[in-house]
C-alpha cells in the first residue's frame, strides 16, 4: 500500500493565525513550532493487491506529472484495474482522465446512486466506458485486501464515498481527519510528528466544510461513532492528513470534540477570511 | 440554450435527463459592459460543447476577458482549460479561498465576503448559506441585480421548463423536485439542524436587493417567486431531515 501525497505550504496564513490570533495560539499549543514552515496536504493511495491494483483518488492538476511518474514506477507491468474517486472535486479527481488516459484497461470506481446509474456524478457524464458503480457495503477483492465502501459520516459533495480496507483495517476518509504540518513532517504518520492535538485537527475540521454553519454534531458524531463501531479501523488514511497507523479511536475522540467545539463556538472561518479580516 | 436575464446579462444554460421528467441545468452566466463579458463559472464537461459554444455567440466579436470561479467542483470548474484556449488572456479571477490548492491558476483574487469592481461595475461576494465545497463565493451584480447563487435555490425541472424564467411557469416551484435535487445533491443537509438552515437561505434574500436569483442549477427566480420557492425549499429539506432520522433510528434499533 503505498501513500502520494502533494503538500501546500500555508505558513503565510496558518502561519499568522496561531501568532496573531489569541484563539490560533490556544490551537498552536503542544505541536506547533513558528520556526518551522506550516503545510496542508492533498493524498492518494495504490493498493497493490497480488491480482489486482487500486488507486484511491489521484490529487489535483498541480500535480499530475507527479502522480503519473509515481504510478509508473509503482503499477506493474502498466496494469492498474481500479481507478477509486472519493468525490468530484479537483483535489481528489483532477487528474482522473489523465490517470485513465495513461492506464485506458482501469475501470473507474464511483458511487452510484439509487442504482439508477449515477445521473450525478460529473466523471460519469462524460464519456467514459469503463465505469462501476458501487454502492455503501459492495466490496472489492485485490487479492490480499479487500475493500469496501463505507457511507461516510463527514463529506462535501453529495458522491463521496470513504472506503475500508479488510487485511490493514484501513479506514479511507475523504473528507475528514485532516490537518496541517510542519514541513519536515511531510512524510511522516501522525506517531512520529509532534502530537496530533485538537487544535491541530480543527485547522482542518473547524474550516473546511461550509455546512458546518448548519450541521446538528450529535447526529455527526453518532454517524462517526456507527462507522468505527462497524469497522473498528486501526489506521486512518484520510485525504488532506498525515495517515494514522496507531491508536485510531483516539483520533476519532479528537475528531467529536472538534465537532463539539464546532456545535459551542461556530464553524472557524478560512484563512482567507482570517488574512482579510471579514471574519 | 441562450435567454435573456437583462440588457446585460444572459443565461446559457444545458440540461440533461436525470430520470424520466426529470431534467437538471448545467448553467453559466455572461454579463456584458461595451462589448467586454464576464463569464461566471464554466459548466460541466458533459455539456462543454453545447455551453462553450453559446457563450462564443453571445461574445460574438467582442471579448470575453475575465473568469469567475464560484468554486472548485467540477461542474463549475471544468472548462477553464477550454476556455483559455478559446480565449488567450482571460483573466482568472477567484474569490476567496487558495486557487494553487485547488490547481487553478488566478489572476485575481477577490474577496470571499466583501465588494470589488469590474471594468466599472460593482459586486458583491459573499459565502452562500448552501454550500457543499469550502470556498465557493456567491456573486451579486449591483449593476444588473442579479444575484448569482451557484448551489443555492437549485431545483431539477420537468421536461418543458428547460428554457424558461421562474415567473413564466404556472406550475413552479416543484417541492418534490427541489427536495429530489438536494436530496441528491447536498446530502449533507440529512445533518443539518433544519431550522437554522432554513433561516440562513431566508436571510440571505434580505441582504440583496436583487431582481433575479441565478442559480447554477435550475430556472432563475425574479423577486416576485422567491417566497413560494422558500416555502418549498423549506417543506423539502425538512422532508430529507426527517427521512434521515427515521433511517438512522431504524438502523440503530436493529
Amino acid at each position: 500500500m503505498y501513500w502520494m501525497r502533494e503538500c501546500y505550504d500555508v505558513s503565510d496564513s496558518l502561519g499568522r493565525f496561531f501568532v496573531e490570533s489569541s484563539l490560533g495560539q490556544e490551537m498552536a499549543e503542544g505541536w506547533y513550532d513558528p520556526d518551522r514552515n506550516i503545510h496542508n496536504l492533498d493524498n492518494c493511495f495504490l493498493l497493490r493487491g497480488s491480482e489486482k491494483t487500486l488507486l484511491f483518488d489521484n490529487l489535483g492538476p498541480n500535480s499530475t506529472s507527479h502522480i503519473l511518474e509515481v504510478l509508473d514506477d509503482l503499477v506493474d507491468d502498466g496494469e492498474l484495474d481500479y481507478v477509486v474517486i472519493s468525490h468530484d472535486e479537483v483535489p481528489h479527481a483532477g487528474n482522473t482522465h489523465h490517470v485513465l488516459d495513461a492506464y485506458p484497461e482501469a475501470t473507474m470506481v464511483v458511487k452510484g446512486d439509487d442504482g439508477s446509474g449515477s445521473r450525478l456524478h460529473e466523471l460519469v457524464l462524460e464519456d467514459i466506458d469503463d465505469v462501476r458503480f458501487v454502492d455503501f457495503e459492495e466490496t472489492i477483492d485485490l487479492g490480499g485486501y479487500t475493500v469496501e465502501f463505507v457511507e461516510p459520516a463527514i463529506f462535501d459533495t453529495a458522491m463521496t464515498t470513504w472506503m475500508f480496507e479488510h487485511e490493514t483495517k484501513s479506514l479511507f476518509t475523504a473528507d475528514s481527519f485532516g490537518n496541517p504540518h510542519h514541513e519536515d513532517e511531510c512524510t511522516q504518520f501522525t506517531d512520529e510528528m509532534t502530537p496530533m492535538t485538537w487544535g491541530r485537527r480543527m485547522q482542518y475540521e473547524g474550516r473546511a466544510l461550509p455546512w458546518f454553519d448548519y450541521a446538528d454534531f450529535d447526529r455527526i458524531n453518532s454517524a462517526l461513532d456507527r462507522v468505527f463501531e462497524t469497522y473498528a479501523p486501526e489506521r486512518i488514511l484520510s485525504s488532506h492528513g498525515n495517515p494514522v497507523r496507531e491508536n485510531a479511536a483516539a483520533h476519532l475522540d479528537i475528531v467529536k470534540e472538534n465537532n463539539e467545539w464546532i456545535d459551542e463556538h461556530g464553524k472557524m472561518e478560512t484563512l482567507t477570511a482570517f488574512i482579510a479580516g471579514t471574519a | 440554450m441562450i435567454t435573456e436575464l437583462t440588457d446585460s446579462t444572459t443565461w446559457i444554460h444545458a440540461c440533461h435527463e436525470v430520470e424520466p421528467d426529470v431534467h437538471v441545468h448545467s448553467s453559466v452566466y455572461l454579463l456584458e459592459e461595451d462589448d467586454r463579458y464576464f463569464l461566471v463559472d464554466t459548466g460541466d464537461t458533459f455539456h462543454r460543447e453545447a455551453l462553450l459554444n453559446d457563450v462564443d455567440r453571445v461574445v460574438g466579436d467582442g471579448n470575453l476577458d475575465t473568469l469567475f470561479l464560484s468554486q472548485s467542483h467540477l461542474p463549475h470548474s471544468a472548462n477553464v482549460g477550454d476556455l483559455e484556449d478559446r480565449y488567450p488572456g482571460l483573466d482568472m479571477l477567484c474569490p476567496g479561498g487558495v486557487p494553487d490548492l485547488h490547481g487553478v491558476r488566478h489572476d485575481q483574487v477577490w474577496p470571499a465576503q466583501g465588494t470589488a469592481e469590474l471594468n466599472g461595475r460593482k459586486f458583491s461576494t459573499t459565502p452562500g448559506p448552501l454550500m457543499d465545497v469550502s470556498h465557493t463565493t456567491w456573486l451579486y451584480d449591483h449593476g444588473s441585480g442579479i444575484f448569482f447563487t451557484i448551489d443555492g435555490f437549485c431545483t431539477y425541472h420537468a421536461p418543458g421548463e428547460c428554457d424558461a424564467l421562474a415567473a413564466d411557469l404556472e406550475a413552479w416551484p416543484h417541492e418534490k423536485l427541489i427536495e429530489l435535487f438536494y436530496r441528491d445533491m447536498f446530502r449533507w443537509i440529512q445533518f443539518a439542524d433544519h431550522d437554522a438552515l432554513v433561516a440562513g437561505v431566508e436571510a440571505i434574500t434580505e441582504e440583496f436587493d436583487f431582481n433575479y436569483i441565478a442559480p447554477s442549477h435550475g430556472n432563475p427566480i425574479g423577486r416576485a417567486e422567491i417566497g413560494a420557492y422558500l416555502d418549498s425549499f423549506d417543506s423539502a429539506t425538512r422532508h430529507i431531515v426527517e427521512d434521515y432520522l427515521a433511517r438512522t433510528e431504524e438502523l440503530e434499533t436493529a
